[in-house]
């Protein structure tokens, strides 16, 4: 109670202590605040009078200019240069003068009191012409000299100045006449401009010629001023506790010099005692609150430490009674743990037993650990060892494969006997298969070690599909069925994904279907899932018409080494890897695969795959199609889908196409549009119909002269052969074998619409592979170091009809374009010296801008990375060993093609 | 015998139209009162007439009628026509120094006043008042003039004679029938080359002619000169005097005694009293210089 009672003096006296420093802190802000605002009304009040008295001199200034230039002055001094006489003219003129000056003098006035004393002209020679006031001797001694060229204010004293002269000279013809003098009432001014509202009690204001000397008094202490030029001016605190100023007056010799008294500042600035009362009040009150609370504390001591001896006394008697009680406990304790101590001796033996059990299993696990170990290095080595032995076997597998392969081709082409023949097409069957099944078990190994990868490049998905049915477009010719794709051109064909992969895929379903479909025709679509501004995905289904799976099998068909039913296997051949290594193809590329099927009624595979959408596309030459739209063009095929198919193509195009299925009805549709003057441009024939082959259409309608001008071409799901003349006897004028692509069907649409009939000629003249690169006389390089490699290329090349050198490595490649000019090069990837990449970089290093020698990589080595790693080096395509002629064909056709249509394939990433 | 007859009708009408026109306007102080209107008959020239309704001599006249109790008219007239507007027959100087008695014309006012001169052929066709103003002949030139204004000597006759000395084969204007008639100062006595002003001109003219080139000098009165030195300052110059000491006054008809009897003793008392300086002062402050005396009460 006391303590807080304490406190409360405390707090209380603190408070008020705080209030009194919070006013004496106010107060002096305050004060600070008011001082400054007293300098600055008195800084503005000097300067406002030296205002008015610089504006006062400045009309005097202007009255006197305006007297100088006045006509009565001028006219005098025309007049007496002309020579009259004061008698005769003059003086009439010098009264004038002085009329005009006792005119200025009545006129200026400041509360009745004239503010000039005085005005004369006085010659150079110092004769007085005109004065107002020609009684008066006039002092001119004191102002001189004047100033022969300006009007000079010239004071006659210092502080004491009463009057002021304005001298302004007169010159006439250049020569000085004298100056026009103007005494003014300068005390006069000073009064009602400076002093009009001048309370001496609040200071005192002095008009003060500048540079004369003024006297010091206490009203005015001038020394205390700033001396120095730069500091002359301005007002500041004198040390008795008045202010003092000084300005200067513009345009004239004068300053204002003001004093202002404490006294005068004291009655704003008063707060003095009250600030001094306020600290002795303070000064008190903390004097009373230390008393207080000095005895408070004293007071709180004396108890405190009687409370402290009660308490320690009571303290000292409750630790006497705890030891007593400790005393006996430690008796009863010791007893106890002598107990324990027998007891615990007897524990540790057997502990001892049991640590030495538990070290001998930590050993035992260690080594356990460590042949795990060895178990699983040894494990991964083996897998390394299978994984390096496998590419290498793939590598070394595919080099002499495409000996065996490249040479059967070449030799089936060489005119064997019907014996030989069979013999070698078996061998090139066969040697295919095992390439095949040697691709499924690398592909196969690859996702058993989860190393299978998907690469994401650019890449055309119409081209890919395309290449797909390309591949297997033979395998379908000789069983007699169609292929057909159908891409809406609504799916943006540019993308970003593994290219090769999803024609893998393709091929796999396809091939497939081929080979489960005994007649009929197999179709590859494409749809639209769904796109975005990144990505695109993309349904593909390959339709066949062939034997379908039982439902029961559906399930398992994606397993591995699974097939329909053994016997399948027996005879449709494969190792059912196919679809397994699909599945992960799909699975990667983010899609799912699936299939429905009816047994006997066909299957549908199908599956979704995501794509990136290309950023950048080269977007290809657009070919002109103007020439063609609106043209009518007859499909003649019994294909339903076929007819669909073209229909919608050609439709696509521009042109108006209509379909027949037969030939009959084909010819009654040309002989009704030709008697409707509406006749076909161009008639697309199948070969192989039922009742009336193409060949046969053909013939009657060249034949008939109402419908002979429409343009033919035929195409056939056969082959065009050697020798095979029938056609082109027939007038047909372009042959196309299925399935085209759109292009090649593009470009054989806008070739025979000429109306040239050697260009016809000329249609007809590239429908031979072998005298179409011929023809062409394309230089080719090949850069290969395998011999049999070498001889297949060549072989191939020389078959095509193509020119072609040959660079055993690298830097020999290097060498050849810098002196030769190629249309392609083949480059092998790995050769010695200098590789294929290497190569490609020099090769792409030296070419000048704007030209581009396509280079195909040619390598045995399919493990993931090397196409990428061609594109990187600057390669344009890829063509993987071992490769048939029809292969090669492709790429030649894709690649030249590209250089003599310019249309542009290559998409630059 | 017809015609003759005729004419003399006509003459007989015209004369009897005349005479009664005369005995209507000639009219003195009675008159004047009677009709209750003063006519100041008045040649615009120097600040006596300004021509913008003001001038010492109208100020006069307007006080002078005010005086009588009657209504003033200013009416203008020529140095041609001043006479006879006044006398009811025309008159000029004849070569002999006479007046001369012209065609007869309506009498339209009762008194001439703008700083005429008093002129001997000119007393004969009028009466003048007590002098109102000084004048005197001064030769001007053009300030580019090889005429160099003289040393004044102190004797306005040896000034005079020093001024004529020098006019021979210089230029001189003159007007007419004027107190700036060349013959008044035997100017062609000089050898000066004597050019006259057409008639009906005016003698605000002189000045503004020489400028223009129509001669080298011309003559003009003092009051007119020192108007003429403060408006073409640098422009002009004095020569110096070609006359004595002339006198102005108010014109008035022989037979109007009465009216000349009340105007110079009314003059007397302005005079004196003053006002008639203050008048002066206002159009020719300058005058006093020269002819401090003449304005001496």
């Amino acid at each position: 109670m006391k303590l807080a009672k304490n406190y409360l003096s405390i707090i209380t006296g603190s408070l008020l202590v705080g209030y009194v420093i919070l006013l004496l802190g106010l107060t002096h802000f305050e004060q600070k605040a008011r001082m400054t605002s007293v300098i600055e009304q008195i800084q503005l009040n000097l300067e406002k009078r030296s205002a008015a008295m610089s504006y006062f001199y400045s009309v005097r200034r202007d009255d006197i200019r305006a007297l100088v230039d006045h006509r009565a002055v001028t006219t005098f001094f025309a007049n007496r240069d002309l020579g009259m006489s004061m008698q005769y003219g003059l003086e009439a003129n010098l009264l004038n003068m002085r009329q005009a000056f006792e005119q200025l003098v009545s006129q200026r006035r400041i509360s009745g009191k004239p503010m000039y004393l005085r005005i004369q002209f006085r010659e150079a020679n110092g004769n007085i012409l005109a004065d107002t006031d020609a009684q008066q001797e006039s002092d001119i001694a004191a102002y001189l000299p004047m100033d022969p060229y300006a009007i000079s204010i010239l004071p006659q004293g210092s502080a004491l100045t009463t009057q002021v002269l304005v001298a302004a000279p007169l010159h006439y013809k250049g020569r000085l006449m004298g100056h026009l003098l103007a005494w003014i009432n300068h005390k006069l001014a000073q009064h009602h401009l400076i002093a009009a509202d001048g309370d001496s009690s609040k200071g005192r204001i002095l008009l003060h010629t500048i540079n004369t000397p003024v006297l010091t008094t206490k009203a005015l202490p001038i020394d205390s001023l700033g001396q120095g030029e730069s500091e002359r001016f301005g007002v500041w605190l004198l040390p008795n506790g008045g202010i003092a100023g000084r300005v200067p007056v513009a345009d004239t010799p004068f300053e204002l010099i003001g004093s202002f008294p404490p006294s005068g500042i004291s009655s704003i600035l008063s707060t003095r005692w009250f600030s001094a009362s306020l600290l002795i009040l303070a000064t008190l009150i903390l004097f009373g609150i230390w008393y207080t609370v000095r005895m408070h504390t004293n007071n709180l001591v004396l108890h405190a430490r009687i409370e402290e001896s009660t308490r320690q006394e009571n303290t000292l008697k409750e630790k006497n009674q705890e030891l007593e009680q400790e005393v006996v406990q430690r008796k009863k304790y010791e007893q106890e743990l002598l107990l324990a101590r027998e007891e615990s001796i007897c524990q540790e033996n057997i502990l001892k037993g049991k640590n030495q059990e538990l070290e001998l299993e930590v050993v035992q696990r260690k080594k356990y650990e460590r042949e795990l170990l060895q178990a699983r290095n040894d494990a991964e080595s083996a897998s390394q060892a299978k994984s390096e032995f496998l590419a290498t076997m793939s590598h070394e597998i595919r080099t002499p494969m495409n000996g065996v392969l490249g040479m059967t081709e070449l030799l089936l082409t060489s005119g064997l006997t019907g014996k030989q023949q069979q013999y070698a097409e078996t061998t090139h069957r066969s040697g295919q298969m095992l390439l095949d099944v040697i691709n499924n078990i690398l592909d196969f190994s690859q996702i058993e070690a989860n190393k299978l990868k998907i690469s994401q490049l650019p890449f055309d998905l119409q081209d890919v599909v395309e290449d797909a049915l390309q591949i297997v477009a033979e395998q379908a010719r000789e069983k007699g069925l169609e292929l057909l794709s159908d891409i809406p051109v609504e799916i943006n064909s540019n993308v970003i994904g593994d290219g090769p992969r999803l024609r893998q895929v393709l091929v796999n379903l396809v091939g497939n279907a081929v080979k489960f479909t005994e007649q009929g025709d197999i179709v590859v679509r494409a749809s639209l899932v769904e796109e975005n501004r990144k990505e695109i995905v993309v349904r593909f289904e390959v339709l066949d018409s062939g034997i379908g799976i039982d439902a029961d099998k559906l399930a398992d068909i994606f397993d591995a080494f699974a097939q329909a039913d053994g016997s399948t296997t027996r005879r449709y051949g494969g190792t059912g890897l196919g679809l397994t290594i699909s599945k992960r193809l799909v699975t990667l590329m983010g899609g799912e695969i699936g299939v429905t099927s009816k047994k006997g009624e066909g299957s549908i595979f199908h599956f979704t795959a995501l794509f990136g959408k290309q950023i950048q596309v080269r977007e290809p030459v657009a070919v002109s199609l103007d020439r063609i739209t609106g043209t009518k063009v007859l499909i003649v095929d019994d294909n339903l889908p076929t007819r669909r198919l073209l229909l919608k193509k050609i439709e696509d195009w521009g042109m108006q196409a209509t379909a027949a299925d037969c030939a009959g009805k084909a010819l009654k549709q040309l002989h009704e549009a030709a008697s409707n003057g509406t006749p076909y441009a161009l008639a697309i024939l199948d070969r192989m119909m039922p009742g009336m082959d193409g060949i046969t259409l053909a013939r009657k309608i060249k034949a008939n002269s109402t419908i002979a001008d429409t343009r033919l071409l035929m195409y056939s799901a056969r082959h065009e052969e050697l020798g095979d003349t029938d056609w082109r006897e027939a007038g047909i004028g372009a042959y196309l074998s299925k399935p085209a692509r759109l292009a090649d069907l593009r470009n054989h649409l806008l070739s025979l619409l000429r109306t040239n009939a050697s260009e016809e000629d000329d249609v007809q003249a590239t429908t031979s592979k072998a005298t179409e690169f011929a023809q062409q006389g394309y230089h080719i390089l090949l850069a290969e170091d395998n011999l049999v490699s070498l001889d297949v290329s060549m072989a191939m090349l020389e078959l095509l009809g193509c020119q072609a050198d040959v660079a055993e490595n690298g830097q020999a490649a290097v060498d050849y374009v810098s002196v030769n000019d190629y249309d392609m090069i083949l480059m092998d990837c790995h050769m010695p010296e200098m590789d294929g990449f290497i190569a490609t970089k020099a090769i792409r290093s030296q070419e000048m801008k704007g030209d581009h020698v396509p280079i195909i990589a040619l390598t045995a080595d399919v493990a993931k990375g090397v196409e990428e790693q061609c594109l990187a080096a600057g390669m344009d395509d890829y063509l993987s060993k071992p490769f048939n002629q029809d292969e090669l064909v492709r790429m030649l056709k894709k690649w030249l093609s590209v250089k003599d249509d310019g249309v542009q394939h290559f998409i630059n990433a | 015998m017809k015609l003759i007859l005729y004419i003399r009708r006509t003459h007989l009408l015209a004369l009897i139209l005349i005479l009664f026109s005369t005995w209507v306007s000639a009219r003195d102080l009675d008159e004047i009162r009677t009709s209750g209107v003063l006519r100041h008959l008045g040649i615009p020239y120097a600040n006596f007439i300004t021509g913008s309704g003001d001038g010492l001599d109208v100020e006069l006249i307007q006080a002078f009628a005010l005086h009588l109790g009657v209504r003033y008219e200013y009416l203008p007239t020529t140095w041609n026509s001043v006479f006879g507007d006044l006398n009811g027959q025309h008159a000029k100087r004849s070569s002999d120094g006479h007046a001369e008695l012209l065609e007869t014309s309506p009498i339209r006012g009762d008194l001439v006043a703008n700083g005429m001169t008093i002129l001997d052929w000119r007393r004969e066709l009028v009466n003048f008042s007590i002098p109102t103003f000084p004048s005197g002949v001064w030769l001007i030139a053009r300030a580019d003039s090889h005429l160099q204004p003289i040393r004044p000597t102190g004797n306005l006759q040896k000034d005079i004679d020093l001024v004529r000395g020098h006019m021979q084969n210089h230029s001189v204007l003159a007007l007419e029938s004027t107190c700036l008639d060349p013959a008044l100062y035997r100017i062609s006595e000089t050898g000066a080359e004597v050019r006259m002003l057409g008639k009906g001109r005016r003698l605000i003219e002189m000045a503004p002619a020489i400028l223009n080139g129509m001669a080298e000098t011309t003559l003009l009165d003092i009051p007119d000169s020192l108007i003429a030195m403060e408006k073409w300052p640098g422009e002009i110059k004095v020569i110096g005097p070609v006359s004595g000491l002339q006198e102005m006054g108010v014109a008035f008809r022989k037979d109007s005694p009465n009216l000349q009897a009340a105007f110079n003793a009314w003059f007397e008392q302005i005079k004196t009293d003053g006002t008639y300086t203050n008048l002066v002062k206002k159009y020719f402050p300058t005058v006093f210089l020269y002819f401090q005396d003449f304005f001496s009460p």
